[in-house]
């Protein structure tokens, strides 16, 4: 073990970038240019909000916090555990997703007998989750959509119930299709974004590191935020504030 | 496929299950040696983890030796051993975990045993360490294998646990199961479906092997 442990650190050590699963796909593309321009290994460690959240509060060895919400990073902000306040770098969009029939991807058709469950993820552990409610929740058949509805743990298992067809359909995050490296099955739809509160995610640059690490974790901030990277994140189904 | 998920899943539960030979079997001994009254409380401790939710377990050691906490900051500043996030912190979870595995074959083995056996040793001059060594041991040898095999198994399976104070990390606690999962997450089925594949040859081989072992083993008594 300890010979193993010596052989690895003769590398700099890595950026371990702890990130919310919605945003994993396009934090690894950024971590990989990173990695070429700077020559910095990084580490993308994807995870839900809460539990990375948690982890971090144990001191987990993280220099990076890239969240769904602005909330998780604000905690850790007023925890005293970051070298600065939360930063918003991307909005998160919802999409409507569908795995056989097209005519299913909009809000609307939920109400539809074709459609006998329909899944999203759980808003009192989600942030997507809770947009999800809170766009829905205006729907005029909202008391009708609730008795169809199945709650998963994440956004990432509403698309595994959708693309296993367990359910009919599941409303998750659209980078969560549009970033996958592999295609994915079913048709899908961004949810207009003026028809639910906006999905604002933050980074936050963790503190209790290596001073080259720190370094290291405040230029890829800076990099995630750069103008340069927005058509990536608009690419991969996000909305960037110019 | 990333192999080194699996090679640091075989690593995990190899030195697990040498610990847990080296603790568990005294243990169970010992377990043999003591009042009957007392016995049911010890018995009902080293089998929690049978019954716990393994993420109460996670949970727990999230919260004990953590930041939060006086042992926590002990360990780390004092001790300087870090148990969250960290591979040894896994091995003390595992041999934790799966405790009752080797405990519970062995302790059965060795109660099984007859006193005349022991006795025996004794009247011809025997210690209480050389018949443990020389006449006990020998005898529960297939007890012996069973439990580092389910004890080796139950390491490899292990999640919920992991997932709470790994965090995740490769190389370091990164393991097998936790791969499959971030396979499943990402909706690369075919991935999972690799990493699925090697971990049941893996642990249907090694079962396999435990009982032919088993089945050939001479019985003494």
């Amino acid at each position: 073990m300890l010979l193993l442990c010596c052989a690895c650190s003769q590398k700099p050590a890595p950026l371990r970038i702890a990130t919310a699963s919605n945003a994993r796909f396009v934090a690894e593309a950024l971590a990989k240019d990173f990695e070429q321009q700077t020559g910095q290994p990084c580490e993308v460690i994807p995870g839900s909000s809460g539990k990375l959240y948690a982890q971090i509060k144990e001191g987990a060895p993280f220099q990076l916090f890239v969240a769904a919400d602005l909330d998780y990073p604000q905690g850790l902000y007023d925890a005293g555990l970051t070298l600065g306040p939360p930063v918003e770098y991307a909005r998160g969009q919802l999409a409507v997703w569908a795995a056989n029939d097209s005519s299913l991807c909009a809000v609307d058709s939920l109400a539809s007998i074709r459609v006998q469950r329909w899944a999203m993820a759980n808003p009192e552990v989600a942030p997507y989750g809770r947009a999800t409610r809170a766009a829905l929740q205006a729907h005029p058949k909202w008391d009708k959509l609730k008795t169809k509805v199945v709650f998963a743990e994440n956004i990432a298992q509403v698309g595994q119930l959708v693309s296993l067809q367990s359910v009919d359909v599941g409303i998750t995050a659209l980078s969560l299709i549009q970033g996958a490296p592999q295609p994915v099955r079913g048709f899908w739809r961004p949810h207009p974004p003026a028809l639910y509160p906006p999905i604002r995610q933050g980074v936050v640059v963790l503190r209790g590191s290596t001073p080259e690490l720190e370094k290291a974790a405040l230029d890829f901030q800076r990099f995630l935020l750069a103008p340069e990277n927005d058509s990536l994140f608009q690419q991969m189904g996000y909305l960037r504030q110019g | 496929m990333d192999l080194q998920p699996i090679y640091l899943s075989l690593q995990l539960a190899a030195l697990a299950t040498g610990l847990l030979l080296l603790l568990g079997v005294p243990l169970a001994y010992l377990l043999t040696q003591t009042r009957s009254w007392i016995r049911p409380f010890f018995e009902a401790i080293i089998n929690l983890p049978l019954v716990l939710p393994p993420t109460v377990l996670g949970f727990y050691f999230l919260v004990a030796f953590g930041n939060g906490t006086a042992l926590g900051r002990w360990l780390q500043e004092v001790v300087g051993l870090q148990l969250l996030f960290s591979f040894q912190g896994l091995v003390l979870a595992s041999v934790l975990y799966s405790l009752p595995f080797m405990v519970n074959p062995v302790y059965a083995a060795l109660r099984a045993l007859p006193d005349s056996l022991k006795e025996a040793a004794y009247v011809l001059g025997y210690s209480k360490w050389k018949t443990f060594r020389k006449v006990l041991l020998p005898n529960i040898r297939p007890a012996l294998l069973t439990g580092s095999v389910f004890a080796f198994a139950h390491v490899l399976g292990e999640f919920g646990l992991v997932l709470m104070i790994g965090g995740n990390l490769p190389g370091e606690t990164r393991l097998a199961s936790i791969a499959i999962y971030d396979q499943v997450e990402v909706l690369n089925y075919a991935g999972a479906n690799q990493y699925a594949m090697v971990l049941l040859g893996l642990s249907l081989g090694i079962l396999l092997l435990a009982f032919t072992v088993n089945r050939k083993a001479p019985r003494v008594l």
